[in-house]
């Protein structure tokens, strides 16, 4: 599976990335908006994670311009507040939402349940 | 003026108990690596790697133990944004006590909840009825002995919003006198609450009673 992270937080992200490879995934990095969008436009991958408080473009802002440039894209986003962030990310098409900071294990698995979703929806789709 | 003082000490604190838990998740996920990195390890015998492993759970544990005081401290700072706001009996109860618990914990005094109905809510000033609860807790801690027992509870039927802070343990005569004076250093808040005071004393059960009109 393929996975970016997106957090201004580097040395959060480049450790999660070196767990989630360590794991079998295939996780790359961005600390910035416009950066986690010329990635995702570059080679989209399965799965973002994506924090909502980030300096420049918010988290719900580069989520509705996923949503709008690469639909099939899931997004899970990352909050270290209380709900309202996930409430709001969600209703702008977010898969779910996690609070930091995250349990791996509990991370890999909605990951696995957002791409199997999205096979499924697929599968529908196309009858 | 008071209330845009306490929404600025709310927003700072908010903003940084924010900053503490992104902080705490860059510890956990770099102590989660080095875990994974003796887990996965492959190469020959890894030395000390059962106190790695210990040292590491340690690490976690606290980073844990901090994640919850600093969600706890960031609640209490969101109860500072509106001067009115929709409160939940239980879970503002839960907070007043893990905030205090650390103050009973010195007298050896517990602390509890009870409040089986988590989904009770009326509208007040939050943090008021914090500072209130937090002050009748401070003032039974230390009217009772060590080895005591605070239960705070909602009671039930109440026309308005009753809560009983249950003393339970040696207390010295006349420790009545010393909670209703609680009633006069909180006056002015109480007032600002619509709020009052009671003592509940022996065959009752024996603490301070804080009844409060909710807000329409």
């Amino acid at each position: 599976m393929r996975v970016l992270l997106v957090d201004d937080e580097a040395e959060f992200v480049s450790a999660l990335a070196e767990r989630l490879n360590l794991r079998g995934f295939e996780a790359q990095t961005a600390t910035t908006g416009v950066e986690a969008l010329r990635k995702i436009d570059a080679s989209p991958p399965d799965v973002v994670l994506l924090d909502v408080l980030m300096p420049g473009m918010s988290g719900v802002e580069v989520l509705k311009e996923i949503k709008k440039t690469h639909p099939q894209v899931q997004v899970i986003l990352l909050t270290g507040r209380g709900s309202w962030d996930g409430i709001q990310g969600v209703r702008e098409g977010a898969y779910d939402c996690l609070m930091k900071p995250i349990q791996i294990d509990e991370l890999m698995q909605i990951m696995t349940d957002a791409v199997e979703s999205n096979r499924r929806g697929r599968r529908q789709e196309g009858g | 003026m008071r209330d845009l003082e306490m929404a600025f000490l709310g927003k700072i604190t908010a903003s940084m108990t924010h900053e503490i838990k992104n902080t705490y998740a860059i510890i956990l996920e770099s102590s989660g690596l080095l875990s994974d990195l003796l887990t996965f390890h492959k190469e020959g015998p890894f030395p000390h790697k059962e106190k790695f492993h210990k040292v590491l759970g340690s690490i976690n544990d606290q980073v844990h133990r901090g994640v919850a005081l600093a969600t706890r401290l960031n609640q209490f700072a969101h109860s500072m944004d509106e001067p009115v706001a929709s409160i939940k009996v239980a879970d503002l109860l839960e907070l007043v006590v893990a905030l205090t618990r650390r103050l009973a914990r010195r007298r050896n005094v517990e602390l509890q909840v009870i409040a089986p109905d988590r989904e009770t809510t009326f509208r007040s000033d939050p943090f008021r009825v914090q500072l209130v609860l937090g002050s009748v807790i401070e003032q039974l801690v230390a009217t009772l002995e060590s080895g005591g027992k605070i239960i705070l509870q909602p009671l039930p039927d109440a026309p308005e919003v009753t809560i009983l802070c249950e003393a339970q343990g040696d207390k010295p005569a006349g420790w009545e006198g010393l909670s209703a004076d609680l009633a006069t250093s909180l006056k002015d808040i109480l007032a600002a609450l619509g709020a009052r005071l009671a003592v509940s004393s022996a065959p009752a059960k024996e603490g301070v009673i804080l009844t409060i009109s909710a807000v329409p």
